[in-house]
């Protein structure tokens, strides 16, 4: 028995040594480095312009990206071919991130502030440039607002990561979408307890689950296999299935502090809460940047996924210079 | 004018060393000059009665000559003479008759297959030349070519021996996948005698499901596409089983690396009705037992398939076929194990994990073959095929205390497939030797499930996701005319017609197809061909290894069927009686071809898949060498093939052309075997392909700060090209040397193989790490990974 035993398992380790994994390096080309840089721009006062300027880096390059910002770029914007003020060097950790840590992940300089406003119907252009690296163009427009017509809120059961039904806080948001041409929104929401702290560059707005299935999403966000989990910054969307018409989408916020105000046992903890809904009209090149690097990033994981690969309106550069146009709605909550 | 033929005893030359041909009595009968009669019946080989297709059958005097069909059957008109008929089929001895044509005959022939070394030696016989064909893009195997090669575990594949041929692209390195021509896995039409078989593989891709030892035959066509032959837009792997011996009970039984099998055929009545039964099972669960399980529980993977297949014949005009398929392969992991609970020592918690992924065929067909008259041969049948792939994952938590138990249950089941039913009518009519026409029809019900998943847990009623079933019926209608216009020039012109029926949608197609021949000089021909294809269902794949997750799904409202315009021209050389040689180019455009959108993948199973495809065209084009020696001790064919496949999408890759995964510019094999001894056969092949391409990111940039804030991803990634990179170029040699040696009660036999005999890393995927560099600077690197390096095996057959 013992000898049958022995030749069992050192005939299967034969087999498994056979078949052992070997390999090899694929050699890589060198890349140049380009110019890489965000800027989505709004109509109105609620919003500043930033321009965030790095380079991009090889993909075997292991260094921080933190590294790769730009802080001596040659920013030219016209407005209707009009050359605007150059933009200026900000701290990006002073203006931004409030000592938010981004790990690395995130040009530690590069960030640009414009004082210009930019204005709906104006046509927008962007040339940038970098010693050693090159120069870069763009166009972008403002597009019409499109104006939240109804907001409602409300409970309802919903199920949590742990498949365990819960409360769940609902919205309802009604706009009429502009008919005979594609429109591109962009709906995300920010809680406060008070309205002077609804701040326009607040990165920590909550998640949102789109309820409207025929709406099929350009990105994964309604993949029931991958637990409760949306991508940041709010619901991108098309206006394929109902243009020129009102619509109304139907989404879940995931915040527990709004589902208490709403059930009325917000404690002492605050005496109001504001609830912005902002809906923005994006240009496409804006919609597809913002939906493509979603799509990149969420798969990114899934060895079986179809690569993505993210749109840029930047020719032989990377990123966004697109405009947008939001319409809002605060509800005070008490 | 008419005269009179008395009793016709004809003496015979002898022909060859040790043949003579039969005396053939013809009554006394009038008979005119102009008058026409037909000799017809069966081919068949000698000793076992299997149906042999493709064999010449020629009137040496007349030159003219025919074909037997599918099922062995031939019929020949010729003017009343004298005539000298010669069969000939390539590995058998040539036959021949000699008689006064004056009547209306049946000759059924049994060639005797060529077993020993100086039978090889003395056989006259050969293929059909070349250029003698109108069919072009057309390659056959016979079993015999098909176990004479190497293979990886001994474990002899059929799809991997077709990989071997000019215009065949393998897929990942080892693995049985075909691309034929620039077309995808989808595109290949696999008959398993006569009836589709949607996932040819066991393995996960890297075995076909075709046990060897269960095949008489194997037909490819790439291009040329007779009108009888139509749904897929690629290729037609027409695979036919073995019939039974109808004389005496054989068998052999296989103890291999990867799988082991056996095979029995026989007569239940001898000359009428005979049976074949082969299975085969992987030991993989069995061998690796001690190793992967454990007191919690198992883990294991297994397949197995089974081939039956009865033949019943009524009479010289009738006969019943009856053939069955089953294969399924199985992984699975389970356990069960409890863990203490420090409240409740005594009560641990307890818990359940059960998960199994199941896939495999099933076909199966019923055939009628019926000889209506001398000239017309008809073929009816009823064929059943299921594919289905289940996933299953179960998971049970208890968590027990004295006042009650929490119970946490999470099951989830996943579905997909296609069941088809279909009723087949098929008539060959070969009123002339100038002319060969068959016509037929089909009507297809199919019943598809591309993905249903039903999920339960304890706090949620039971969801099903996905799409439901979808039932679709497709209809086909050929007619071809295989014709000889001069002895120069030949054609074969048909027409197809079909139609997919599906929910509130109805595709109709016509399809025309032209192959024609021109006698350039004798032994050189020109071939030229078009073939429109239509394709009404498609198979959605991530990995294009043939995973069991790939969905098949059908054209509807939003995906149209598949369509494609295939142009080929060549020449085709016959030198010597030993040598045939083939040069073809073609230009193939693809319409219609769908895939995943970018992002999507098959785990994303809520979406209904008609909302994750893009649609969009390809491209191929080509050009291919065979040179191929049929006989003597040492035969083999050299391959080779310059080709380019393009895809374009409107949304994928920015819109712009790219090239297909499997696209590989050069793909050079050589594949021989020889003879050493009686006892002794030797076989090696070489392969030189360029390496597959596949999707990379060069560069990486930072993305917007609210994506790191959330995912703690911020960094995007620059795929520049879609398939933008090639993996390095792979090349093997396989060998192998099988020894016979005669038992007291039959034939035993080992069979010792070298895959990759020189151990070359050919690569199967890219994987990213980061690794030291001699510097000692950490860096990210692309690591081809390859897992078949050189893999000795040896197998054991016994024949009786």
């Amino acid at each position: 028995m013992i000898r049958f035993s022995t030749f069992y398992k050192g005939f299967t380790l034969l087999a498994l040594i056979s078949a052992c994994e070997q390999s090899a390096d694929l050699a890589i080309p060198a890349q140049s480095p380009k110019l890489n840089v965000y800027s989505s721009f709004g109509a109105g006062d609620n919003h500043d312009w930033i321009f965030v300027i790095s380079q991009s880096k090889s993909i075997v390059d292991t260094t921080s990206i933190s590294q790769f910002g730009i802080p001596n770029a040659e920013i030219s914007v016209f407005e209707n071919d009009v050359l605007l003020p150059s933009p200026q060097l900000v701290d990006i950790q002073e203006y931004f991130l409030n000592g938010f840590d981004i790990g690395g992940q995130f040009p530690a300089t590069g960030m640009y502030l414009s004082n210009i406003k930019p204005q709906a119907g104006s046509q927008y252009r962007l040339i940038l440039s970098s010693e050693g690296i090159g120069t870069i163009e763009a166009e972008s427009r403002i597009p019409d607002k499109v104006e939240i017509l109804t907001v409602e809120l409300d409970t309802v059961m919903v199920e949590d990561v742990n498949q365990i039904a819960v409360t769940g806080a609902n919205a309802r948001l009604r706009f009429k979408d502009p008919g005979n041409q594609p429109n591109f929104y962009h709906l995300f929401v920010e809680i406060s307890p008070d309205e002077t702290s609804l701040n326009v560059n607040n990165i920590f707005g909550p998640q949102l689950r789109v309820n409207n299935p025929e709406l099929n999403l350009d990105t994964n966000e309604d993949d029931i296999l991958s637990e409760y989990q949306t991508l940041p910054g709010g619901i991108f969307f098309r206006d394929a299935i109902f243009d020129g018409q009102e619509y109304e989408i139907s989404f879940s916020i995931a915040a527990q502090l709004l589902v208490r105000f709403l059930r009325g046992n917000a404690g002492e903890e605050f005496s109001t809460l504001n609830v912005r809904f902002a809906l923005r009209n994006l240009t496409e090149e804006n919609y597809w940047y913002h939906v493509t690097t979603r799509l990149q990033l969420s798969v990114r994981n899934d060895p079986f996924a179809e690569p993505v690969q993210v749109r840029s309106n930047l020719e032989d550069g990377f990123g966004l210079f697109a405009g947008f146009n939001q319409d809002e709605v605060i509800v005070i909550l008490e | 004018m008419f005269f009179t033929v008395g009793m016709v005893a004809l003496s015979f030359a002898s022909h060859g060393q040790n043949q003579l041909d039969k005396e053939i009595k013809v009554d006394k009968v009038r008979a005119s000059v102009k008058e026409k009669f037909t000799i017809h019946g069966y081919v068949r080989e000698k000793g076992s009665g299997e149906d042999l297709l493709g064999v010449n059958i020629f009137d040496v005097r007349s030159g003219k000559g025919t074909v037997s069909n599918y099922y062995g059957y031939y019929s020949l008109t010729l003017p009343s003479d004298s005539i000298h008929l010669k069969y000939s089929y390539v590995g058998y001895s040539e036959d021949s008759r000699l008689l006064f044509l004056n009547s209306d005959l049946e000759i059924n022939i049994d060639l005797e297959a060529g077993q020993t070394l100086e039978e090889v030696v003395i056989l006259s016989n050969k293929p059909i030349p070349l250029h003698e064909m109108t069919q072009m893009s057309s390659i056959n195997l016979t079993s015999r070519q098909i176990e004479s090669m190497p293979a990886l575990g001994s474990e002899v594949d059929v799809l991997k021996v077709l990989q071997l041929l000019p215009g065949v692209q393998g897929g990942h390195e080892g693995s049985s996948g075909l691309f034929v021509r620039g077309g995808s896995q989808d595109q290949n039409l696999i008959l398993l005698d006569g009836v589709p078989v949607y996932n040819a593989f066991h393995l996960f891709g890297f075995l076909s499901v075709f046990n060897s030892s269960a095949i008489s035959n194997v037909e490819l066509i790439k291009g040329s596409f007779p009108a009888r032959y139509g749904g897929r837009l690629s290729s037609v792997i027409d695979i036919k089983m073995k019939e039974g011996n109808n004389q005496k009970l054989k068998g052999n039984a296989t103890l291999g690396f990867i799988s082991s099998k056996f095979t029995l055929e026989g007569p239940i009545k001898k000359g009428t009705t005979s049976f074949m039964v082969s299975g085969r099972r992987t030991l993989f669960d069995l061998v690796g037992k001690p190793f992967l399980n454990s007191r919690r529980g198992e883990t294991g993977y297994n397949f197995y398939d089974l081939n039956i297949k009865l033949n019943h014949r009524f009479s010289s005009r009738d006969r019943v076929l009856f053939s069955i398929y089953n294969g399924r392969d199985k992984a699975f992991e389970n356990e069960k194990f409890t863990t203490e609970d420090q409240n409740n020592p005594e009560l641990p918690d307890r818990t359940e994990n059960d998960a199994s992924l199941r896939w495999g065929n099933t076909t199966s067909i019923i055939r009628w073959n019926h000889v209506i008259s001398d000239k017309l041969f008809s073929n009816i049948s009823l064929v059943y095929s299921d594919y289905t792939f289940r996933t299953k994952d179960r998971h049970l938590h208890e968590e027990r205390s004295l006042e009650d138990t929490i119970t946490v249950i999470r099951r989830l089941d996943a579905q997909s497939g296609i069941e088809d039913w279909s009723a087949n009518m098929d008539f060959d009519f070969i009123p002339s030797p100038a002319h060969y026409i068959r016509w037929g029809g089909n009507i297809i019900a199919h019943n598809f499930t591309p993905g249903i998943t039903a999920f339960e847990s304890s706090f949620k009623m039971d969801t099903v996701v996905g799409a439901l079933k979808t039932p679709a019926t497709e209809y086909n209608l050929y007619f071809e005319d295989e014709l000889t216009i001069s002895s120069r020039f030949s054609a074969n012109l048909g027409l197809r017609f079909s139609a997919f029926d599906v929910a509130d949608s109805l595709y109709k197609s016509w399809q025309p197809r032209v192959g024609i021949r021109y006698l350039v000089f004798p032994g050189l021909a020109f071939k030229a061909s078009y073939s429109k294809m239509i394709q009404f269902i498609h198979l959605l794949t991530n990995s294009g290894v043939g995973l069991p997750t790939d969905l098949w799904v059908p054209s509807t409202d939003q995906v149209e069927p598949q369509e494609s315009n295939q142009y080929a021209a060549g020449l085709a050389f016959d030198l010597a009686d030993q040598y045939q040689i083939s040069l073809e180019g073609y230009f193939k455009q693809m319409n219609n071809l769908i895939e995943y959108e970018e992002g999507a993948s098959f785990l994303n199973r809520e979406a209904n898949w008609e909302d994750k495809v893009e649609a969009g065209n390809g491209r191929a084009y080509g050009t291919e060498l065979q040179i191929e020696k049929r006989f003597g001790r040492t035969t083999g064919w050299l391959g080779y093939t310059l080709s380019w496949s393009n895809r374009q999408f409107e949304v994928i890759n920015q819109g712009r052309r790219f090239p297909f995964k499997f696209d590989r510019r050069h793909n050079f094999n050589l594949s021989l075997t020889h003879r050493l001894k009686d006892n002794v056969l030797l076989s090696g092949s070489w392969v030189y392909t360029s390496g597959i391409a596949l999707t990379l990111p060069l560069q990486e940039y930072s993305g917007e700060l609210i994506l790191i804030a959330r995912r703690g991803l911020g960094v995007l990634q620059d795929i520049e090209k879609r398939n933008g990179f090639r993996m390095r170029t792979t090349h093997r040699l396989d060998l192998s040397a099988s020894f016979a040696k005669k038992k007291k009660h039959g034939e035993r036999k080992w069979i010792v193989s070298i895959y990759n005999a020189y151990s070359r890393r050919n690569p199967f995927f890219i994987k990213r790490e980061f690794r030291r560099d001699k510097d000692g600077v950490h860096r990210l690197r692309f690591i081809e990974q390859s897992y078949f390096p050189i893999i000795p095996s040896i197998a054991y057959q016994f024949n009786f």
